[in-house]
């Protein structure tokens, strides 16, 4: 890795310090700080900054330049194939500073890195929120939010997550996951690995790189732009719910939001068994898992309650009237779904995803799920002795698992947890405790708006194509945040669109596409992309202005 | 944490191991207050022994707040007396040894500190002063694991009687250092009704107090008579709990080692004469998507993947379920339960007249737990010392942080379980029993680990050892299980009994001394510095050790007792 001014080596050498002491909690293997300190050592000698990135990578697909009709676009996408290295560096730092909301490692620093990048955009208020205790009473990740008036016509809100997962595996990574090396990685020259590369700040830094780009061309934003940016995702966004809904205010006068669509809806709850609850077994601590012939296991009570919760395939959820409330697809949410099969390769999709099989063979039929599905997680699960290959033997006094709910229109997550309240003290697990994590309720909408129409024609000129959309409201847009700006506090179109990508979120060796091949654009390609449909969205890409500029070309020469 | 502690285990210096503690301390979530104070004590704790052990004195009351006493009536030989006086008078330092022995962590779990702890548990015995002592590298073990270094010492000291010490250097893991109300590894001395002063720490009580106790008598015995009424040949694992692997293939390897044993005398506390032991087998089961063919393959995956992906963490449940009945406390494993030899009536009859002395309420307040699976005493006692059962010792998938809420459908989940078994169970059989018990269940993808088997052994109590113990036992005031009479016995206790008892040799075995120790596996491990009620402290546990070394070599009848050493 190369890196080029002295400042930035600096600092990276104090990154490269955090990311050992990390390494220290996180099981990362010592490598990790050693290759730390040669990134330094790298930086602090190199005095010209090349990655030498490829802005086109080996990337098959062109962008129909007859259709970029205002020169500013040009100028724009010209300064993104200059400025790549330093723009896929922004990333890397990124990267390199850990925030993980489920420990809050790197929490604070990285709301009041955030902030940084907001001001350095221009944005004339600038602010990171305590939001303080939240509605299922944890203390909220800080808001960071920023209002970049351009005194435009158009305001938009951009929606943005500064939480990551944490690393739950990281001997199976390739690359320390906060070192952001850049690896080559079939098709792709170049990736970047590393722990919210994909989820989400490559794109969202492929955002800020194009804001900045924009303004370093044209001086100003094509329009104004309110971040909000949360530290709670991966902890069902508590914070950003009471954020939003406690100041409205900071949202008066949006137009339109920059964000995923709708949303299937989530609850996550932490099932607790304890000795102490249960009035048998150990109450205090572990004890001897000796006594077991003697003594009652909670452990061995949760697996023996788990099970009565799904049916032998674990796919179908035993809770009583789980699944009343569903609303039938329409016609043409399931013709959407049939035009999505259409082009799916099972194998692909299973590898790409790093799953043996799905559960269906038809692409419909997983389409149907991974869309329109219900399910519940067993997302994890801990007690006692986790030393593999050790036999210290314990019994534990408490034992908790996770999960997660994914739920559609009519479901509601509240009454999910009171049916599953029922459900546990019919088995008999009156004392078996349900902690709430959060609630995320779905988001149906309409997800063919101006901005969403705006990003598929940006889709036809980078030659990506894509589906017919829905013509009504619907829920088909995956998982996020929405209800927020989608009803419930605003409602406000929500799209977003960009080309370009990356794989591996909530897994090992999370990557980021930095230089496309085939089919896929990499980071350039995303950010030429991002400032094309925001061109498009306010209408600066009309065939008009493309003859205005054009005339202005001949002008002058 | 794993990882965090070996990268701190090579550092030996007081200074070293606060830091150590605080890291720990900072990974685990403790108030930032508690680290920080903690941590100062810590190391000043620390400092303060150095100083201590030149001038001061942590002022420990040899003989504290016991209602018991040892009858000096029945200590015959005046060397015992000497060596009374001798142990009352170091006390501190006999304490500080114990102390620093707990300051170095030796987790045979997750190979912290053991090859440290090896070389100084060499040490101990090199400044006993037996002629012969070595760290032994046992390599690969019968289930596949490397095994952890055997510290074997022999002390020929010219006498007629060689007595086999069983060690174990080893200590569990620390599961919930949130809930130790002082630091694991600092060795702090605490008060703890009905007790002035316990020390609390991992391996407090298993087995480095005891043990402790036992070289500190050993030292005081040489300090005052030149020599020891025994030859020892001490054998020290670091595995015990990881099913003693090492020490079975170094026994194996080795009964050379032990020629001319005469018998087995193990540390142990006052609530009875123990020797023969239960067996148990210990696995892991492992689920997982590349051997399931379903789910995902390489590593945990988004959890919103749940609607179009199988789980196998979903299917480990499942799996368990099959294993226990609704209570938990029944195996559902086909054939488990044959073999099961009744207990002969004489065994019957030590659990009832052990049961009567039993207040249920005061022993589950002591371990901890809410109740017992009965409210009978008889049938606890039947229970805890010849029952067999299956538990969960620990499980373990995908997102562990508690109140986060990152969605992760997990590739693999492990959980543990340790079978405990009695005669005439065999662990590998139940290890195919269960075998087959998920191939029949369509579980044939699940794995089974083998940790390792430890076989239960059989121990007869009409010996010379065990009647040096009790013997001790009635000199000291003190009460016991009666061992059963006239035959042999599995009543006891887990231990490794069996390569001496049947499997490479076959000598008598007996343990037992007085003072005692408690929440061995769990947190805030304890062991009896200062005595209190019925229950000795650390100076009463060295001299009843050194009443059993003198009982057993004959020296302490009143005929010895007549001579004038």
């Amino acid at each position: 890795m190369l890196i080029s001014s002295k400042p930035f080596a600096l600092k990276l050498l104090v990154i490269a310090c955090v990311a050992g002491l990390a390494a220290g909690c996180s099981d990362t293997t010592d490598q990790a700080s050693n290759i730390g300190m040669e990134s330094a050592a790298a930086a602090a000698s190199a005095s010209e900054p090349r990655l030498g990135i490829r802005p086109q990578g080996d990337e098959e697909l062109t962008i129909d330049m007859n259709q970029i009709s205002n020169d500013e676009l040009k100028n724009i996408f010209n300064y993104i194939d200059e400025n790549i290295d330093d723009h896929v560096v922004n990333l890397q730092k990124w990267v390199q500073q850990p925030s993980i909301s489920n420990t809050g490692e790197g929490i604070q620093e990285s709301a009041y890195m955030v902030k940084g990048f907001f001001d350095q955009l221009g944005c004339q208020k600038t602010q990171v929120y305590d939001v303080g205790i939240t509605e299922w009473g944890q203390q909220g990740n800080p808001v960071v939010y920023a209002n970049c008036d351009e005194g435009a016509d158009t305001t938009m809100v951009v929606y943005w997550m500064y939480d990551t997962m944490p690393i739950t595996q990281p001997d199976l990574w390739k690359s320390p996951p906060f070192e952001a090396r850049l690896v080559e990685q079939a098709p792709y020259r170049k990736v970047l690995i590393g722990r919210g590369a994909n989820n989400s700040k490559g794109r969202q830094m492929a955002f800020l790189n194009t804001m900045m780009s924009i303004k370093a061309v044209t001086g100003k934003l094509p329009m104004n732009v309110i971040f909000v940016a949360e530290g709670d995702e991966e902890r069902m966004s508590i914070g950003y719910r009471k954020f939003v809904r406690e100041h409205s205010d900071l949202f008066e006068g949006v137009d339109v939001m920059w964000g995923g669509g709708s949303s299937e809806g989530c609850v996550f709850v932490e099932l607790i068994t304890s000795g102490e609850a249960w009035g048998r077994g150990p109450t205090y601590s572990n004890i001897h898992g000796g006594r077991k012939r003697q003594v009652d296991a909670p452990a061995w009570r949760h697996i023996k309650m788990l099970s009565t919760l799904v049916d032998e395939t674990g796919n179908k959820v035993m809770i009583d009237g789980f699944y009343d409330d569903i609303v039938p697809l329409t016609e043409d949410e399931d013709r959407y779904l049939h035009d999505l099969a259409k082009n799916m390769n099972v194998d692909v999709a299973a590898k790409n995803l790093g799953v043996a099989r799905f559960i269906a063979d038809d692409p419909y039929e997983i389409q149907k799920m991974a869309r329109a599905g219900t399910s519940m997680n067993l997302d994890g699960i801990w007690a006692g002795n986790m030393f593999e290959g050790g036999s210290g033997a314990i019994l534990p006094n408490r034992i908790v698992s996770k999960h997660n709910f994914r739920y559609v229109p009519n479901q509601d997550g509240m009454k999910i947890v009171d049916l599953l309240r029922k459900h546990l003290d019919k088995h008999g697990y009156e004392d078996v405790e349900i902690n709430i994590v959060g609630d995320v309720p779905w988001a149906r909408m309409d997800d063919n708006n101006d901005l969403a129409k705006a990003a598929r024609k940006m889709r036809d000129i980078f030659g990506v194509g894509s589906n017919e959309p829905i013509e009504s409201e619907t829920i088909l847009g995956g998982y996020w945040p929405a209800y927020l700006f989608a009803g419930d506090v605003l409602d406000i179109p929500i799209a977003s669109g960009q080309v370009g990508g990356g794989g591996n979120s909530h897994a090992a060796n999370e990557y980021f596409i930095v230089e496309g091949a085939g089919r896929t654009y990499g980071m350039a390609g995303m950010e030429k992309s991002i400032v094309t449909v925001i061109y498009n969205y306010l209408g600066l890409n009309e065939s008009t202005q493309y003859v205005a500029a054009v005339e202005a070309t001949q002008g002058q020469l | 944490m794993k990882k965090m502690q070996e990268n701190f285990g090579h550092d030996l210096s007081a200074l070293s191991i606060a830091f150590m503690i605080i890291s720990v301390a900072a990974c685990s979530e403790s108030p930032e207050q508690d680290i920080t104070a903690s941590g100062q004590d810590a190391s000043s704790l620390q400092m303060a022994s150095v100083d201590i052990r030149s001038e001061e004195s942590l002022g420990i009351r040899a003989v504290a707040d016991e209602t018991v006493d040892i009858d000096m009536s029945r200590i015959y030989n005046p060397e015992l007396k000497d060596i009374f006086a001798y142990i009352d008078g170091h006390i501190d330092e006999h304490v500080l040894n114990l102390q620093r022995w707990i300051q170095q962590p030796s987790i045979s779990n997750t190979g912290e500190g053991i090859q440290e702890s090896a070389f100084m548990v060499k040490g101990f015995f090199d400044q006993l002063g037996c002629q012969k002592t070595e760290v032994v590298d046992v390599g690969i073990t019968e289930w596949g694991q490397q095994g952890n270094p055997v510290v074997y010492a022999n002390c020929d000291e010219g006498k007629d009687k060689t007595l086999v010490l069983y060690w174990m250097y080893d200590t569990m893991p620390i599961t919930q250092p949130d809930l130790w109300k002082s630091l694991p590894f600092e060795g702090r001395l605490v008060e703890q009704a009905p007790y002035k002063k316990v020390m609390i720490g991992r391996g407090a009580s298993n087995s480095k107090g005891p043990q402790m106790t036992q070289l500190n008598a050993l030292m005081s015995i040489k300090a005052v008579t030149g020599t020891l009424p025994v030859n020892l040949i001490i054998v020290a694992e670091g595995d015990e709990e990881r099913m003693s692997i090492g020490y079975r293939k170094f026994v194996r390897d080795h009964p050379e080692l032990f020629e001319g044993a005469d018998a087995m005398y193990r540390f142990g506390g006052q609530g009875g004469i123990g020797g023969g032991s239960e067996g148990s087998v210990f696995v892991e089961l492992i689920t997982s998507g590349e051997s399931w063919g379903r789910g995902p393959t390489y590593s945990n995956i988004h959890g919103g993947r749940k609607r179009q992906v199988d789980a196998p963490a979903w299917r480990h449940i499942k799996m368990l379920s099959t294993l226990v009945d609704e209570t938990g406390n029944k195996v559902m494993i086909d054939g488990f339960y044959d073999n099961i030899e009744a207990l002969t009536a004489e065994e019957e009859i030590a659990l009832r007249k052990a049961a009567e002395g039993v207040d249920l309420e005061v022993a589950a307040r002591n371990l901890g737990v809410a109740r017992f699976i009965s409210d009978d005493p008889y049938e606890v006692l039947k229970m805890s010392k010849a029952g067999q059962s299956i538990n969960l010792d620990g499980i373990w998938a995908g997102n562990m942080f508690e109140g986060g809420s990152g969605a992760i459908l997990p590739n693999r989940i492990v959980s543990k379980h340790n079978f405990r078994y009695v005669p005439n169970q065999d662990g590998m059989d139940i290890v195919d029993k269960l075998r087959k018990h998920l191939d029949k269940h369509g579980y044939q993808d699940v794995e089974i680990n083998v940790v390792g088997d430890v076989p239960w052994a059989r121990m007869r109590y009409d010996t010379e050892i065990a009647e040096a113990v009790m013997l001790t036992f009635d000199t000291f005031d003190l009460s016991y299980d009666e061992p059963v009479p006239g035959q042999d016995s599995i009543l006891g206790g887990y231990w490794p009994a069996y390569l001496f008892a049947g499997d490479v040799l076959d000598i008598p075995i007996a343990g037992g001394n007085a003072g005692s120790g408690g929440n061995a596996h769990a947190a805030n491990e304890y062991f009896v510095i200062e005595g209190a009620g019925g229950t000795y402290g650390m100076a009463g546990g060295e001299k009843s050790i050194a009443t059993v070394l003198y009982n057993y070599a004959g020296m302490n009848t009143p005929t010895e007792g007549g001579e004038a050493k």
